[in-house]
């Protein structure tokens, strides 16, 4: 069983929080959805045993090209329920088979959130489609779309709906719209159908960050949405540097801050490529409030042990805003010096990733902070057009006794919530559905591919799914990488692993078979930088100090004062940071904060904590 | 305009026409940027190469963003609901100004309906009762969604108003002499004298019409009923779901900004076709005669 | 007894012309309004208006005894007058300009570009400016050449120039589509005017002055009042995508703000709020300009 290093993490209560990924960032208009759907578990644990491994699945379903069209719906069909029975039988459910059919048709009004990203076959929409008719044939429930608005407008729609009382009976919702709908009484409680349709592949899923997950959705002890999981690995920076510009300029692999402001210094002093004119390029939000922060600095503040925007413990244990810390504080002013030595470029207050991403591919910066999936977009992206540029991943500055301190980010930003007055078959139905997006931590999409006969080229996309929320592992990336590598050093079979997992090794072996430049001319190079970087993640497990959140919770106070508090925060640190204001102006920032509602919000969240 | 060809003339002429040159070249280049963007390749638009002319032509951009039956959908649904809705439009604006344009003493309540009007403009409820109403009178998912609640654009309103006030005096009493009757003075003088500003509302209406793209995203629940701005505002990929891109989708993901500005050229295009239409009201002069104020 | 009937009669086509105008506005318009009730109550979305908790004028003492109130309000102000200052000038100026201007190609082509800037979106004007503004973007690589400057100032984090900035490029963005109004009222003028004048022997600067610009003076006062209207809606798509927390003491305006708000929770009742102070400064605005102009410029707008 995959074990995360819990470094930190000491106010762990197992009760109701009303939580929220503080995620005010505006570099995504909306609250970031992390909707991803993970790959198999290769560590054998109960999830593998439970659901017979994907090994045998394989054998069972019917393999091979058949139409496009689902001829033989009764033999796919059959092979379905052959799985879902064989996975029931090997539960602990009494009666209820996770993955079979509801006791009695049912139809569900849903409210779907489209993504313009995915493209259907010939004839089917995003409302009707091989994806959804499989839902419908296995579980035997009619998918009714309300409406189906595009992803970027989907939450102005649902508050709409909830605010004129038009809801559907399944919609997708921020954590703010959940306590409201739980307020007002208008879902469904979830918690005993939960208990009794829930698949152990997804029980097991929520346990591992129960908190977060199950607890950010639970009010009063009972469980009033379905909550998402999201990979957690998107919320650790990693460092970006120019390996080419490495190599030419024999530069090592950096470790401490110094060896990184060195490579920036050289870079800015030897200019290779003739453009740099940034050290460690850096964009005006510092740091981020959860998600992932390209651009940022958040690892040069965890270097300090500063942790802004995310809710701590002090040494005696008590619960503080990381904002406003001691090491905030030491962090801000160390950070202020790179300012002022040129390391980072006077224009960061104003400058947002679109531009940095620019600056980056046309080579004017060489150093940078951002998240796993960088490696591939947007710096895969500078080698189709110059071959011989590559970039490296570390995970670095690391503190005197070698660890990289990391905030970690709660998995947990959507919900999936049920109209108040459901029948028990609509119930049933909300938790299968969802048991099925989970289906093996790795999604259907193996399973429906076979049973629509689709071949290869036909994309299968989790977004299709009835509900579009995301429900996989927080360690997702780590494992998959993990699959990837064995499958390298041969102690897996390919076909042992999950389908995105082989997607990642086959482009990890065109790379290192053909070469990057030539594997990213064919497009095929993103699995390899995936697996690059999740894979350092993972391996460097027993260095990495993962600082979990005391509590990701939301008070009722935070609605009124927040957002006064966060202009204040965001201001005083880039004034601070850009030298318009000197380190002294941080202690009447952390007098300020308190007086205009942060200590009451901070009393507020202990008490929840203590409940 | 008389011009005589003196020399102060010719000068005046000249710093004009500089200055107008000047003015034209500001708005010129960043609209060749942006087309620029539009037909250029989106590595070279990445890396922040693209000038006033496209770097690596190609139609990439345009083919992703009509790639899909949903695109012309979508621009049919706009021209449905442009047609419809300027039609109202102009039919309100001429029918609620004519009247309000009138003195007191020709129509006594028009005082009451001014102030009532200029209430609708500045009083307006906030997205959710008006979302709300709209639902309430079965208007949601359907075309009339689009069209009905706009229907009385009162800026436009109060403008050809005035203009209908200003006009000369002197050409509504010659007509009243000659023995018109109320609705042919209203539309064989006042609305021929008002052609200028006629057909400025009317382009304010279009423009309106053809770039409103919240309303079809909030009151139309049918992807296929979609106006063509929601449709194309709908283009964007959520950077929160890149690793779950395939490559394919990758790429698309990493052209955003050159279909940002396809997007917009796009759009623009039937305006630059309707303008040329509409200036000629605006650039003849209308001279009245021999009428001496 | 006869002169009523026939007054009554000759109206009544009238009423029947603003009829439907006045219908539609009622119910979505005037009605919505009344949803306005929001704004007195903590909205919660499922309970409804009538049961919504009822907090009087809570939410409105709260917006102004925000410890910002006053910046943003200032703030909002400052920039919106300067949009409407500098719009209003600038294409008052460029429609004189056109009418002026010789070659009737030549005229209708500069008006068609310069109004096309109105239609791109402020989101992809944002990466143009931030682009041309940026430390080591264009217009510093201008100003350092000729030696204006010595090193480049970061525009946009300053907030000595964001608002500047912000009006500014509005302006840029607005002029050509604001001067149409001015276009069309300028083909209204007689041309009998300028021939008198040309008679008198007066030259092309005062013929504008003494002509030109008082025959478009009503609809430049028009214009003007029914722009003040807006003058608490300083322009949310813009800066939105132009600032950042550095320039929050000149950019925050209320939009901005009340967005930050109602992200972090659905606060219906704020936001209701503030729009229904702002609907009420514009009418008033509206009232006082009205009459202002009643009174110096001879002139009713309504």
């Amino acid at each position: 069983m995959y074990e995360a290093n819990y470094v930190g993490y000491t106010l762990s209560r197992n009760k109701l929080l009303l939580q929220k990924n503080v995620n005010g960032h505006r570099k995504g208009l909306h609250m970031k959805k992390f909707k991803r759907i993970i790959g198999g578990l290769t560590a054998a644990c109960i999830v593998g045993s439970l659901l017979a491994g994907c090994g045998s699945n394989g054998n069972e379903n019917a393999v091979g090209p058949s139409n496009a069209e689902h001829s033989d719906v009764q033999e796919a069909d059959t092979s379905s329920q052959d799985m879902a029975a064989q996975d029931a039988s090997q539960s602990n459910h009494e009666d209820a088979d996770p993955f079979g059919p509801v006791s009695e048709p049912v139809t569900l009004h849903v409210g779907r959130g489209d993504s313009s990203s995915t493209t259907y076959p010939d004839g089917q929409t995003s409302t009707d489609n091989f994806y959804i008719d499989f839902f419908e044939e296995t579980l035997n429930v009619n998918y009714e779309f309300d409406f189906a608005v595009d992803g970027s407008n989907y939450e102005t729609k649902v508050s709409m709906a909830i605010a004129s009382g038009d809801m559907p009976d399944v919609m997708v919702v921020t954590e703010a719209q959940l306590r409201q709908l739980v307020n007002a009484g208008a879902v469904e409680d979830l918690t005993d159908a939960y208990e009794k349709y829930v698949s152990d592949g997804l029980r097991e899923s929520y346990e591992t960050v129960r908190e977060q997950t199950l607890g950010s959705a639970s009010f009063n002890g009972r469980l009033m949405a379905m909550p998402g999981i999201s990979a957690g690995s998107d919320g650790i920076p990693m460092l970006f540097i120019r390996g080419d510009w490495m190599e030419e300029l024999g530069l090592e692999a950096p470790e401490s801050l110094e060896d990184i402001i060195n490579i920036a210094q050289t870079f800015k002093e030897k200019n290779p490529g003739g453009r740099v004119t940034d050290g460690i390029l850096a964009d005006s939000t510092v740091v981020s409030a959860g998600g992932n922060n390209s651009y940022g600095v958040d690892a040069l503040f965890a270097l300090y042990h500063s942790y802004p925007k995310f809710w701590t413990t002090d040494e005696t244990g008590e619960l503080v805003y990381g904002s406003i810390t001691e090491e905030t504080k030491t962090a801000l002013s160390e950070i202020r010096k790179l300012m002022e030595s040129g390391i980072i470029d006077a224009s960061f207050t104003v400058r947002d990733d679109e531009i940095c991403n620019e600056m980056v591919s046309s080579g004017q910066a060489g150093v940078f902070f951002g998240a796993w999936w960088n490696l591939s977009w947007p710096l895969l992206n500078i080698t189709q057009t110059e071959p011989e540029v590559y970039w490296n991943v570390y995970l670095a500055p690391l503190t005197e006794d070698g660890k990289y301190n990391t905030h970690m980010i709660s998995p947990t930003n959507s919900y999936v919530v049920l109209k108040a007055g459901a029948t028990e078959a609509m119930k049933e139905a909300v938790i299968k559905t969802i048991n099925w997006i989970n289906y093996n931590n790795e999604g259907p999409e193996r399973v429906i591919r076979q049973w629509a006969g689709l071949s290869d080229e036909v994309s299968v996309a989790w977004n299709m799914a009835p509900f579009t929320m995301l429900v996989s592992r927080y360690n997702d990336k780590e494992v998959k990488a993990q699959q990837v590598m064995d499958v390298v050093n041969g102690v897996k079979g390919l076909d042992e692993i999950g389908e995105e997992a082989a997607d990642w090794y086959n482009s990890y072996k065109l790379v290192e078979e053909n070469g990057l430049a030539e594997a990213v001319g064919d497009n095929r190079a993103n699995g390899w930088a995936y697996t690059t970087s999740s894979y350092l993640i993972q391996s460097s497990e027993n260095i990495i100090n993962k600082v979990y959140g005391a509590t990701y919770a939301k008070t009722d106070t935070m609605n009124r004062k927040w957002a006064t508090l966060e202009k204040l925060e965001d201001e005083t640190f880039l004034q601070i940071l850009s030298g318009e204001a000197d380190i002294d102006a941080f202690d009447d920032f952390v007098e300020k904060w308190k007086s205009l509602g942060g200590d009451e919000i901070t009393t507020e969240l202990k008490e929840y904590v203590q409940d | 305009m008389l011009k005589y060809n003196t020399k102060s003339n010719r000068i005046f002429d000249t710093v004009v026409i500089m200055l107008l040159l000047f003015m034209g070249l500001l708005c010129l280049i960043p609209l060749m940027h942006v087309l620029a963007l539009s037909f250029s390749d989106k590595n070279a638009v990445l890396a922040g190469k693209v000038g006033i002319f496209p770097v690596d032509f190609t139609l990439a951009s345009y083919k992703y963003i009509m790639k899909e039956g949903r695109f012309f959908q979508a621009f049919g649904v706009s021209v449905k609901r442009v047609v419809l809705g300027v039609g109202i439009n102009m039919a309100m604006t001429i029918l609620m100004a004519y009247p309000l344009s009138l003195e007191k003493r020709e129509f006594p309540s028009r005082d009451k309906y001014m102030w009532f009007v200029v209430a609708g403009m500045l009083l307006g409820g906030s997205i959710v009762p008006w979302y709300f109403v709209i639902k309430s009178t079965g208007l949601i998912d359907s075309i009339w969604a689009l069209v009905i609640p706009g229907a009385v654009p009162v800026y436009n309103v109060i403008l050809l108003m005035n203009f209908f006030r200003n006009e000369p005096k002197a050409v509504k009493e010659a007509a009243l002499i000659d023995g018109v009757g109320q609705i042919q003075m209203m539309t064989r003088i006042c609305i021929p004298l008002a052609k200028p500003a006629i057909a400025t509302v009317a382009l304010f209406s279009i423009v309106t019409h053809w770039n409103s793209f919240f309303d079809g995203m909030l009151l139309m629940n049918t992807p296929a009923k979609v106006p063509l701005q929601t449709y194309i505002q709908s283009l964007m990929i959520n950077t929160a779901d890149i690793s779950k891109l395939t490559s394919d989708q990758l790429v698309l993901q990493m052209s955003q900004k050159t279909f940002n500005a396809g997007k917009i050229v796009i759009s623009t295009v039937p305006i630059l076709v309707i303008y040329p239409f509409m200036q000629k009201y605006f650039v003849t002069g209308i001279t009245l005669g021999s009428v001496k104020e | 007894m006869e002169k009523r009937k026939k007054r009554d009669f000759r109206t009544l086509p009238y009423h029947l012309m603003l009829l439907p105008g006045v219908v539609i506005l009622t119910v979505y318009t005037i009605i919505p309004f009344l949803g306005n009730v929001i704004a007195f109550q903590n909205f919660q979305p499922i309970l409804g208006f009538m049961k919504s908790e009822w907090v009087g004028l809570d939410n409105f003492k709260y917006m102004f005894q925000l410890p910002d109130a006053f910046l943003i309000f200032r703030n909002t102000l400052v920039i919106a007058i300067g949009k409407i200052v500098g719009n209003l000038l600038i294409a008052i100026f460029f429609a004189i300009l056109l009418n002026e201007a010789p070659g009737v190609r030549f005229k209708k082509g500069v008006q068609t570009i310069c109004y096309l800037p109105h239609f791109l979106s402020w989101v992809i004007l944002a990466t143009i400016f931030r682009n041309i503004f940026d430390g080591s973007g264009l217009l510093n690589q201008l100003l350092i050449q000729l030696g204006i400057l010595k090193e480049g100032i970061v525009f946009l984090g300053s907030n000595k120039w964001f608002g500047p900035i912000i009006i500014g490029s509005d302006v840029w963005k607005e002029f050509g589509y604001n001067a149409i109004i001015f276009i069309a009222a300028l083909a209204g003028i007689n041309q009998e005017l300028y021939e008198a004048a040309v008679m008198d022997g007066a030259g092309r600067l005062q013929r504008i002055w003494h002509i030109t610009l008082p025959s478009i003076k009503p609809t430049i006062i028009l214009v003007m009042t029914l722009n003040i209207a807006n003058i608490m809606n300083a322009g949310f798509d813009q800066v939105y995508n132009l600032y950042s927390p550095i320039v929050y003491r000149t950019g925050d305006i209320i939009d901005t703000y009340v967005y930050r708000v109602s992200f972090q929770d659905a606060q219906y009742s704020l936001a209701t709020a503030v729009g229904v102070m702002k609907s009420v400064i514009s009418f008033l605005l509206i009232i006082v300009s009205n009459k202002l102009a009643e009174k110096f410029a001879n002139y009713r707008i309504f």
